[in-house]
């Protein structure tokens, strides 16, 4: 299985799986990408123990729908497009996440200077300490969209809003990162 | 480049001039301006009079479209309330197409499914399908 595993492309083992072969295939996706899922997992929602939970999920419930990859993105795309979903429906439904109370009682200002000194390094951690003061929402769209690269249309399929919604909320979502940064 | 500064950066498009004098005449008050240039249309991104907005162009610099973010709290009485009868409202923008206006809400049933709702300026549903 081992050598197996560096040979097969992802979509090969879904098609392969697909046409009703070897189901143990699926094996090679979940150990490729369970520490992938899982670092998405906990960038959400911030438990170790939690994210290990979703991620089980998430990469059994990708293989349940593995007839819904269409194959037009990789599958690493689709699967993490299955990840941010998953996750942004369990918060908001176990944690009460409600993003428009949310931003409607954290206003942006009128007036937002843009620059910014380019030639200071960010590191990454403290990236990722300046996200974790987003919403989870504008948190997961910056991922989802400079993380992943991710198209603007997969990224409102995936949070369930429309795109125009999805275009607006990243918006706001880099604007308050920007000032967050220049609070520091 | 770090990843700071590609989620902050400001794409560089080169848009015609007559785009952007489009723009300004219409939005002259325009801030935080994003443009990006896709199929053959300009879209720029921004806010102006404190809404959020979407705009779109064709290269000789005319208005397609417009769309307005509409907090909840502005959203007419008349249309919010048909709005509601379809479920809580998580989002709503405004379309300006020619003459037309319509409006796009997001919104969700008690069992927290989202749907995308479209109605007449008037509020009166034209289509609406799950997210």
């Amino acid at each position: 299985m081992a050598e197996k595993s560096l040979e097969i492309s992802d979509e090969e083992i879904v098609r392969r799986i697909r046409k009703g072969g070897d189901r143990e295939l699926y094996s090679i996706i979940y150990k490729r990408y369970y520490p992938k899922v899982l670092d998405k997992c906990y960038s959400l929602v911030r438990s170790r123990e939690l994210a290990e939970e979703l991620s089980t999920d998430i990469l059994s419930k990708a293989y349940e729908k593995l007839s819904s990859y269409k194959g037009n993105s990789t599958f690493s795309s689709w699967l993490y497009s299955v990840t941010y979903n998953y996750c942004i429906d369990w918060l908001r439904e176990k944690k009460k996440l409600h993003y428009p109370e949310w931003n409607s009682s954290n206003e942006l200002p009128e007036i937002i200077d843009e620059t910014y000194d380019e030639d200071q390094e960010i590191s990454y951690d403290h990236l990722m300490s300046l996200l974790d003061k987003l919403h989870t929402e504008e948190k997961a769209l910056i991922m989802m969209r400079y993380f992943d690269e991710m198209p603007l249309n997969k990224i409102a399929e995936a949070l369930r809003v429309t795109e125009s919604a999805a275009k607006m909320r990243l918006k706001r979502a880099k604007t308050r990162l920007l000032l967050l940064y220049k609070e520091l | 480049m770090d990843l700071f500064k590609k989620i902050i950066q400001v794409a560089t498009v080169k848009v015609p001039k007559a785009v952007i004098d489009s723009m300004k005449q219409i939005f002259p008050a325009a801030k935080n301006i994003e443009w990006s240039h896709d199929r053959s249309l300009f879209e720029v991104i921004f806010y102006h009079d404190d809404l959020e907005k979407i705009a779109r162009y064709d290269d000789n610099g005319t208005l397609l479209e417009y769309r307005v973010n509409i907090p909840l709290e502005k959203i007419p009485k008349r249309i919010k309330k048909k709005a509601s009868e379809e479920g809580e409202i998580m989002n709503c923008i405004e379309i300006h197409s020619v003459d037309i206006i319509r409006f796009e809400f997001i919104i969700r049933d008690k069992d927290l499914v989202r749907y995308l709702l479209l109605t007449d300026k008037s509020g009166n549903k034209i289509r609406k399908e799950k997210l």
